[in-house]
């Protein structure tokens, strides 16, 4: 998987591409878990590029949203399709993981 | 050396366990255990013809036998136990005269012992799953023993896993309920459909005597596979032992707090939804933890069971606090996993697949099959799963 990075207002956006499963999952978290290693924990995970989440991808998103808040910062998801949307509703995971429509409006409030 | 020596020795050789390395699939069940019946040792102990080696080792040292140690047979009292098919307890070893001339009770560290024999795939017992206090302890309970016997068949599993894949999922099935409760005015049933030789989902129902109630729940652990099954394992046993005493939220906080570090570690979490119900009236009380998939179906009125709690190990500090619900006459409560939605795309289609299933037949039996049915063959990577509690009309 090509998670192609940037940083917009402050925060590290990683834009992440292609299905986001069993076998990409591990990387996007050891991304993540470098950017926070590194001092960045404001992050946006991009999903624009995302045409499929399975639950391993969720759960690489997740851990990274707790490592996140463990260092202080906070890990937010723009641009995610119908799919993504649909399994964060019915996990309830929308509660804690919510989607923005953009990367602007992701770090609008930070 | 008599036959039940040789065998062992010969099984041991062949799953190549015998002075191996540390592994974590074992580390985490000794953890648990030792966490669970909250003692000072918790062990894996392999008996070969000539020694005790210590395979996986919760609190060693101090007297304890360290991970990756061998002691003298004459030394091990998992040596006894697995010259027997039952659990082997002593609660005062010390004060035991029967015990008086073993080198364990005059070595004078170990108060308490209790170990359940661990069998190789072909039945042979090759070592222990041991329990040690410095103390005596009071006898474990009926729940308690066979929540031991529960841990270790998931060693069981693992050691299994080492010889064959295809025999672990064997053993997998087993930890899936069997008998039914015998509930007038009831029928229980579900089933599991597995993508691949082990998953993660389960179900399981059991009865709460002393709340007078029943429970049944669905869980699915994120990912797949020996990691996923082994959570799936872990999980099981931990709400199948605390449930009977506890509350439907203090058992999920109960889940939530054991397994944090274990899904932490793994970046997984589980999602579950349990209800219990009273089987005289029908009263129900659930939580759903970011599940999504549960219904009840009935001739005048199908709905989804739905609350807003995440999934266990999403965050720590969440509460699952239940909702009522009422299960009447004639209608069913319904719940699936989620390789179901590649079938029916979403809730709703899963929920009037539900309702369709339910008119087509007359026991849960047979509603469960119905709806497997639909989602067998159809092109899934995902385990499939239903469970169904369903009251009769009249």
């Amino acid at each position: 998987m090509q998670i192609d990075r940037s940083e917009v207002g402050g925060a590290t956006v990683l834009a992440a591409n292609g299905r986001l499963n069993m076998v990409s999952a591990p990387a996007l978290k050891a991304r993540v878990d470098d950017e926070v290693g590194a001092g960045n924990a404001r992050l946006v995970v991009d999903l624009a590029g995302v045409d499929f989440i399975d639950s391993s991808g969720l759960g690489a998103i997740i851990g990274g949203l707790k490592a996140a808040r463990q260092a202080g910062g906070d890990l937010r998801i723009a641009a995610a399709g119908e799919q993504v949307r649909a399994v964060l509703g019915l996990t309830n995971l929308d509660r804690i993981l919510r989607p923005y429509d953009s990367v602007e409006e992701a770090t609008a409030t930070w | 050396m008599s036959t039940d020596e040789t065998e062992r020795t010969a099984v041991l050789d062949e799953l190549q366990l015998l002075d191996s390395p540390r592994e974590e699939r074992f580390d985490r069940v000794v953890r648990l255990a030792q966490h669970i019946f909250g003692v000072p040792f918790a062990g894996v102990n392999l008996i070969s013809d000539d020694r005790h080696y210590t395979k996986a080792a919760a609190g060693g040292g101090h007297g304890f036998p360290e991970p990756s140690s061998s002691l003298p047979l004459s030394d091990s009292l998992c040596a006894i136990t697995v010259q027997d098919d039952r659990t082997l307890e002593i609660p005062d070893l010390r004060g035991d005269e029967a015990w008086a001339d073993h080198p364990v009770a005059q070595g004078g560290t170990v108060g308490y012992y209790a170990g359940a024999p661990l069998r190789a795939p072909g039945g042979q017992r090759i070592g222990s799953l041991c329990l040690m206090d410095v103390v005596p302890r009071r006898e474990l309970s009926v729940g308690e023993h066979a929540m031991l016997r529960d841990l270790a068949g998931w060693l069981e599993r693992e050691l299994a896993a080492s010889a064959d894949l295809q025999q672990g999922a064997e053993l997998q099935r087993r930890l899936l309920p069997r008998g039914m409760p015998d509930l007038p005015g009831w029928d229980v049933a579900g089933r599991c459909v597995q993508a691949g030789a082990v998953g993660g989902d389960f179900y399981d129902w059991q009865l709460l005597p002393r709340l007078g109630q029943v429970q049944v729940l669905l869980a699915d652990v994120m990912g797949k596979g020996i990691q996923a099954a082994l959570v799936a394992s872990g999980v099981r046993a931990i709400i199948r032992g605390t449930s009977p005493h506890n509350t439907l939220t203090a058992s999920m906080r109960r889940v939530a707090d054991d397994m944090e570090a274990d899904l932490g570690e793994i970046s997984s979490f589980v999602t579950m939804f349990v209800a219990r119900f009273d089987p005289s009236d029908g009263a129900a009380e659930y939580v759903d933890a970011g599940h999504g998939l549960a219904f009840v179906v009935g001739p005048d009125r199908s709905v989804r069971l739905s609350s807003d709690g995440l999934p266990v190990g999403a965050l720590p500090g969440e509460r699952w606090d239940p909702r009522d619900e009422r299960i009447g006459p004639g209608e069913a409560l319904v719940i699936v996993s989620d390789g179901m939605l590649d079938v029916h795309g979403d809730a709703d289609g899963v929920l009037t697949a539900a309702r369709a299933a339910l008119e087509k037949t007359s026991n849960a039996d047979e509603l469960v099959e119905l709806l497997l049915a639909g989602a067998v063959g159809h092109l899934t990577t995902d385990d499939v799963t239903v469970v169904v509690a369903r009251r009769s009309a009249g």
